[in-house]
């Protein structure tokens, strides 16, 4: 048995993992994993450099947290900022086009913190840009003119005639009967079966058999005051020649033979051989309907033999229609200002889509094709036609996200559902289906489609998840856990952000932002996401900056951040090696400083990290009170330089596992405390790194804790020779140390604590048993 | 012998008088008797289309009530609430569209027996026109057969 084990590590693929797989030698994870891999971002290859830069965009003014991407039209791309009470409209330059701060009705626009801002869900769908928050905010409608102005205006349903065109839905309690004072017009009196009106249910709209009915004004509990909208259908007395209620009972719902008139009994009088029925067809004698066969009567007529579910009858004789009767066939409007407003919005399928109703949890809406403001979904006369279901499992939907292949996946809060979608059964009234994906629910943060998955978080807000289309006839979506193996990294996860096309490298990543303010950043590999282990690399992204949203738009990633109380958005750039990144003699637009300020204007008094000639790191700058750079005289230092850049470092650190010994013949393989002999990294494109010691002996309550860097070995950039005015040589070696110590866990690590390139290929390790 | 000449031309034109009015009723009931047959083919055809009427009235019904089954179970295999708006307003149009469906096809088959009846009744009256029409005829001809006999004038 030798005395010492060689591990190398070529495959970084499964990024920083969980401690707890140290000792698992064998698992894949372990084997392709690191114990610490921050601000690095894996390759395709399996090796690692460090990870892109963020170059600044604009400055944030009026405190916006949360800005995202759109393309509004072919080539017009903006971006939508949201602050406290606040949203605004961007272009490119970073000059606000759009900023609002009220409502369409006038109010104020609700959201004030940033949880409120996260929760915040927006469709763009033609010009136009629908928002929800909340179950309060009617939903807002910023529009583009298409040339430069925007403008903002109350969600609100198409009238047809009277007809509001919204869904109806009975959200009152069942049993309660409605009965109207009259068939028409305005200032009619609804009683109530039982105590159920409220003041609230001022403005708001119901349907009395199918037609609607706009309450105008509120009595008390059992009486309300309203305007007929819709004609309503009257009630019928017929008599017959026998006793009828051999035949009927209250409640039946009654047809006639000849005219096809339909009715529910509400009286029976079994001396006077007669029944009153509340028509339920028409709200008058007689309607058109049958084009080409001419005028049918639709009350009853004593033509008819009256069936229901307890036989039939033939009136002798029927009287005319007379004002409704009290009946339990009614209706309430899913959305207003007494009902609540959706929470979440979607589009597809050329509809926009609505869903998290407070007064249907389970609602999903869709409004007619290319017609976003008709919403009424109780006509399903025809296949463009509004659409509203409702999701098994008295579930509450958060979101609806198209996905592959036409369908759309529904994310509750405790369940999983894929609407099936194609063109031979497209989406129209009556082919909406749930097919469950998964059992456990989704949190309320936002997924995102990336490639053919769709990226979301658990009902616990701690794991990464992905909706993977797996391809097969009976269960073509499967839901794939991402985050197994790092659940250390993930905490109470606020947004994600999965960019839809290549940028500046093939890879892609996904990311994850945290509760606490911290970043994830996974990539992933699309073919194994079928597998059972799916290879998600994630690690872990940090930085200067205080990160409040992440959002992607196409090979853009944009993240609203802050740097020393000053709010800016910035996108990922890989040729950048600082974050906030700003050249700082040509600045973007957005950055010209104030009269008499300097470059650096929006970050006074701090300091700065300065590189030139693209790699070439200058060291920290401190920043005068005005925004200018304090000059420090080092040598090739020049602060009008072209490729002058100002930025926010951070440290990339790489900590492979100690390779353990084999279990086998007894040398104390295992039991003993090691040492690691020789300690090598193999890299390309270096700019300069650390091997480190880290403490991991026996802990006391005045040792250093677990990690601490002990001692290192820097490799510099510029070696003995070089011109250190000229950007280093980005050099391809192989680099040995011999780290001190002893431990039952040995620890040691490569940190990059400078800016510029770094790939590191393989990390090897010579280990005592 | 005039006279007599007369009076035996006389006698064979009486008869031939008789028999030619005869025939023309005959030939008048044949044709109310095919009439009234036509009449009764109708009014049997009439009465199954009446009966075919309500048997494809209620057949349609059945089948009606069979796909509106079949909807409730469709969804609810494919986990759609029957009583969502969209469920029960497409349960509501397909219910429509069925009842259509029924009514045009029980309308058209109740208008064929209508227009059975009007022609049985037709045929009926054309009967007994017929008959008028024979009996009318046989008395003409024999006016018109008396008219143009040369009878001797009594001298």
């Amino acid at each position: 048995m030798p005395r010492q084990i060689q591990g190398s590590q070529r495959d970084f693929s499964f990024g920083e993992v969980d401690v707890a797989l140290k000792r698992a030698d064998d698992h894949p994870a372990r084997k392709g994993g690191l114990r610490q891999m921050a601000n690095a971002r894996i390759l395709n290859s399996g090796g690692l450099q460090d990870r892109p830069g963020r170059r600044a965009l604009y400055p944030i003014t009026n405190g916006g947290s949360r800005t995202e991407r759109f393309t509004i039209s072919a080539g017009n791309i903006f971006d939508i900022q949201f602050a406290a009470g606040r949203v605004k409209i961007i272009d490119s330059t970073g000059t606000t086009v759009g900023n609002f701060t009220l409502q369409g009705n006038g109010a104020a626009l609700p959201w004030a913190s940033s949880a409120d801002i996260q929760s915040i869900v927006y469709t763009v769908f033609g010009l136009a840009i629908t928002i929800t928050f909340g179950h309060s905010m009617r939903p807002q409608v910023i529009t583009w003119d298409g040339v430069s102005t925007w403008s903002i205006a109350d969600y609100t349903e198409l009238l047809i005639g009277n007809q509001k065109r919204t869904p109806f839905y009975r959200i009152s309690p069942q049993g309660i009967a409605i009965q109207p004072s009259a068939q028409t017009g305005a200032g009619i009196t609804i009683v109530a079966s039982a105590p159920l009106f409220t003041a609230s249910w001022v403005g708001a709209r119901i349907r009395f058999v199918f037609r609607q009915i706009l309450i105008t004004g509120y009595t008390n509990s059992t009486h309300i005051t309203a305007t007929v909208e819709e004609s309503l259908p009257g009630s019928q007395v017929l008599t017959f020649g026998v006793d009828p209620s051999t035949s009927f009972s209250i409640g039946d719902v009654v047809i006639g033979s000849v005219t096809g008139s339909k009715g529910v009994v509400t009286a029976i009088n079994a001396g006077a051989k007669t029944i009153t029925v509340q028509l339920l067809t028409t709200s008058s004698s007689s309607a058109t309907f049958n084009p080409g066969a001419g005028d049918q009567t639709v009350a009853f007529t004593t033509a008819d033999t009256v069936a229901g579910p307890g036989g039939g009858l033939t009136p002798s004789s029927v009287a005319a229609i007379g004002n409704p009767q009290s009946v339990t066939i009614w209706d309430d409007e899913v959305m207003n200002d007494f009902r609540g407003y959706p929470a979440s919005c979607f589009n597809d399928q050329f509809r926009v889509g609505f869903c998290n109703f407070s007064s249907v949890p389970g609602g999903i809406g869709w409004t007619a094709i290319n017609s976003t403001t008709d919403f009424y979904a109780n006509d399903a006369s025809s296949p463009d036609n509004a659409i509203f279901e409702i999701a098994p499992g008295k579930v509450q939907v958060y979101f609806v996200v198209p996905g592959p292949e036409s369908n759309e996946f529904v994310f509750c809060d405790r369940r999983i559902y894929y609407i099936p979608i194609s063109p031979t059964n497209p989406l129209k009234p009556g082919s909406v289906g749930f097919q469950i994906l998964s059992g456990d629910g989704a949190a309320q943060v936002q997924p995102r489609l990336s490639q053919e998955a769709i990226l979301y978080v658990n009902a616990g807000q701690n794991s990464m998840m992905a909706v993977i289309a797996t391809g097969a006839y009976l269960r073509p979506f499967n839901t794939k856990n991402l985050s197994d193996f790092h659940a250390h990294l993930f905490n109470s996860i606020q947004c994600i952000a999965a960019p839809s096309a290549d940028g500046s490298f093939n890879e892609r990543y996904a990311y994850a932002l945290n509760g606490d303010g911290s970043i994830a950043v996974g990539k992933y590999n699309p073919d194994s996401l079928q597998t059972g282990l799916p290879v998600i690399g994630w690690g872990p992204w940090s930085g200067v900056g205080s990160v409040s949203w992440i959002s992607a738009s196409a090979f853009d990633v944009l993240f609203t951040a802050t740097y020393f109380g000053a709010g800016l958005v910035e996108i990922l750039d890989d040729t950048q090696y600082l974050d906030c990144a700003l050249p700082v003699n040509a600045a973007p637009s957005a950055f010209a400083p104030p009269g008499g300020k300097g470059p650096l204007w929006f970050i006074p008094s701090q300091s700065v990290a300065l590189m030139d000639q693209t790699t070439r790191y200058m060291g920290i700058y401190q920043i005068d009170a005005d925004g200018f750079i304090v000059p420090q005289f080092n040598g090739g230092e020049d602060l009008t330089l072209a490729s002058l850049v100002a930025g926010q470092p951070w440290t990339l650190t790489v900590e492979p596992f100690a390779q353990n010994a084999s279990p086998g013949a007894d040398v104390h393989q295992r039991m003993m405390r090691r040492r690691i002999s020789n300690f090598a990294a193999y890299f390309v494109h270096s700019s300069g790194f650390l091997f480190a010691k880290l403490f991991s002996s026996k802990q006391t309550a005045t040792s250093p804790a677990l990690g601490t860097v002990m001692n290192t070995r820097r490799i510099p950039a510029w070696n003995a020779g070089d011109d250190a005015t000229k950007p280093p040589t980005l050099r391809e070696s192989t680099e040995l140390w011999r780290p001190s110590g002893l431990s039952y866990d040995p620890r040691a690590a490569i940190i990059k604590d400078t800016p510029g390139p770094l790939m590191i290929s393989e990390i090897s390790m010579e280990i005592t048993l | 012998m005039g006279a007599s000449g007369a009076s035996a031309a006389g006698g064979n034109s009486l008869a031939s008088i008789g028999l030619q009015a005869y025939a023309t009723i005959l030939q008048s009931q044949g044709v109310a008797a095919a009439d009234n047959f036509q009449a009764a083919k109708l009014e049997q055809a009439a009465k199954y289309g009446e009966l075919k009427a309500v048997q494809t009235g209620g057949q349609m019904t059945r089948s009606l009530n069979q796909t509106l089954g079949n909807i409730d179970a469709v969804r609810a295999a494919a986990n759609a609430d029957p009583s969502s708006p969209t469920g029960a307003a497409f349960r509501d149009n397909q219910e429509s569209i069925g009842n259509d469906q029924r009514g045009i096809a029980v309308d058209s088959i109740l208008a064929q027996a209508r227009q059975e009846r009007a022609d049985a009744a037709y045929y009926r009256s054309a009967a007994d026109n017929a008959l008028f029409a024979g009996e009318i005829g046989a008395a003409a001809g024999i006016a018109k057969g008396i008219a143009g006999m040369s009878l001797p004038v009594p001298g």
